[in-house]
């Protein structure tokens, strides 16, 4: 290919373009300075959470990284948790004075700020990072992003107003949250070493098996789930042994030392699985849907989980939160309700 | 390889401020000017534009496009730290609306319709040259939507390929990856002049 093709390519197709593109409608800019011009910038430190970063050669030039927002995020915590465990005068006198209840969406409307609890385990740029952003974005609402174990949702409920917690919806109190309908699900898989050359799940009979403590691979294990479809693993192996352990890489790790010979996991996405070539799947469970939680503690949370299913019915008719799952996860594992 | 200056230039808006007036105007528009905001929307509107045009193959796509990306930018124009970087956050807003309208659609394209002259090229210049441009811009349109996007980057808005890896959010090599692949295509597409198409990637510094 000579220097000289290439010119001719390159001018070619930079000529079609600019023939092709015309003049620009200046209808189109002047309406649009119009409504900026009636519209207030975010304040920064809200943009800069809510706007994704642009690193160039070693440096951010847009936004801010998200482990530094993590961070910052994670010392708000903790700061808030002070605070929230200093206020009990304050308890009492909101025990004994008379309180307006406002609904949940109001309230949030009026503090003007929406504040989106993740788990720990996510990062912020996760999925459910990628959802908190779109569903602030959708709802009007400024961003603030804090990190919140799943087990501590309901003693926090004051430090948030919406939260994706990364655990099954089986597993939330109702009495606590509000839950929304699962948004995706997921995965969990029966996985062996790859060089074990298994491929099924009656290359496990008879094995030592590891499964989660209290998970639905313990009950699926113990034939406690019955059949839940003809493309998922309907029947368990009867193992030789089956070990608990108190979390997934517990497991793998019992994998890896040879404790067990297979897992029943849900610790990996499907891209993640795909990187890790020396594990292979013998067979899916079910998996577990995940939901958004608002807490009852406080306003009536009614109309913000409405709006809530509102923005989720939105996203998965646009393809936002397909897209969203596809690039994080490798796989669409959104779910309609 | 290419280099830059050896091929036209896209429509350039005579009101572009020199570097050291941009800079000035984006830390003006940081701090809340709308006034500075609205110099800098109107110096980059036409690229804007014109990039959301060739990657949705739409006018009114690329115009709602270029509006929502204009109201984010002024929306979030406190989040620019480095005042060079303008050009390259403004267009990834750009990129970021169009995918979203662009699988909104889902696959179906809103495709400008195209009249293929049947004359050759012999009898008129002018009819050979816009035969020409209808080829390559109904191959552009066949193109996937991450190639196409590429292309009108590197091409069109003339950035190097670590800037359009930023405004695509992307790793340089899958930048690359892709604006080779859509080149292919590009010359399968158009056939009997498989030469045009050679490694039309413009190495330049950032």
């Amino acid at each position: 290919m000579s220097a000289g093709n290439d010119r001719i390519l390159a001018r070619a197709l930079v000529s079609a373009m600019n023939d092709d593109v015309g003049q620009p409608p200046e209808e189109v800019l002047v309406r649009v300075l119009g409504e900026t011009e009636r519209a207030r910038p975010l304040p920064r430190f809200v943009a800069l959470v809510v706007e994704p970063p642009i690193v160039m050669p070693a440096r951010v030039v847009v936004g801010i990284r998200r482990s530094r927002l993590l961070m910052i995020a994670t010392a708000l915590l903790i700061a808030t948790t002070f605070v929230a465990s200093g206020i009990a005068g304050a308890w009492v006198e909101r025990l004994t004075a008379p309180s307006k209840p406002t609904d949940a969406l109001e309230r949030l409307q009026s503090v003007g700020t929406m504040r989106i609890a993740i788990s720990p385990d996510g990062a912020a740029d996760s999925f459910d990072a990628d959802v908190a952003r779109a569903l602030a974005e959708r709802l009007g609402l400024p961003l603030s992003v804090v990190a919140v174990a799943p087990s501590d949702l309901a003693a926090t409920a004051a430090s948030w107003d919406v939260a994706l917690p990364m655990v099954p919806e089986a597993g939330l109190d109702r009495d606590d949250f509000v839950v929304s309908e699962p948004f995706y699900a997921w995965p969990r898989a029966v996985l062996v070493p790859t060089e074990s050359g298994g491929t099924s799940l009656a290359d496990v009979q008879g094995q030592p098996i590891c499964a989660v403590a209290g998970d639905l691979g313990e009950r699926w294990l113990m034939g406690a789930l019955g059949s839940p479809g003809p493309s998922l693993a309907s029947v368990p192996p009867l193992p030789s042994a089956m070990i608990l352990r108190d979390t997934d890489e517990a497991c793998l790790a019992a994998l890896e030392d040879g404790t067990v010979r297979a897992v029943v996991t849900a610790a990996m996405s499907p891209a993640e699985l795909g990187a890790r070539t020396n594990l292979r799947s013998v067979a899916s469970l079910p998996p577990e849907p995940r939901a958004i939680v608002v807490s009852r503690d406080g306003p009536d949370p009614a109309a913000l989980m409405a709006a809530i299913e509102a923005t989720l019915d939105d996203m998965r008719r646009d393809g936002t939160l397909s897209r969203h799952s596809t690039t994080r996860f490798g796989a669409d594992l959104t779910v309609q309700p | 390889m290419v280099t830059q200056g050896d091929m036209s230039q896209p429509n350039v808006d005579p009101s572009v401020p020199s570097a050291s007036a941009k800079a000035d105007l984006v830390e003006r528009a940081r701090a809340g000017d709308h006034t500075a905001f609205a110099i800098l929307a109107r110096s980059g509107f036409g690229r804007m534009y014109g990039a959301a045009k060739l990657i949705l193959r739409d006018q009114y796509g690329a115009e709602d496009a270029v509006q929502e990306a204009l109201l984010l930018a002024w929306r979030h124009v406190a989040t620019i730290r480095d005042p060079d970087a303008w050009d390259v956050w403004m267009y990834r807003l750009t990129v970021r609306v169009c995918y979203r309208i662009a699988r909104a659609r889902g696959t179906r394209e809103v495709r400008e319709l195209h009249v293929r002259l049947e004359r050759p090229a012999s009898v008129t210049d002018f009819t050979g040259v816009l035969a020409e441009r209808d080829r390559i811009m109904a191959a552009l349109t066949d193109l996937p939507l991450e190639q196409r996007a590429v292309i009108v980057l590197h091409f069109y808005l003339d950035l190097s390929m670590v800037q359009a890896a930023a405004v695509l959010d992307v790793p340089v090599g899958t930048a690359k990856s892709r604006l080779h692949r859509g080149l292919e295509a590009l010359r399968a597409s158009l056939g009997e002049e498989p030469e045009l198409f050679g490694s039309a990637i413009r190495e330049r510094p950032t």
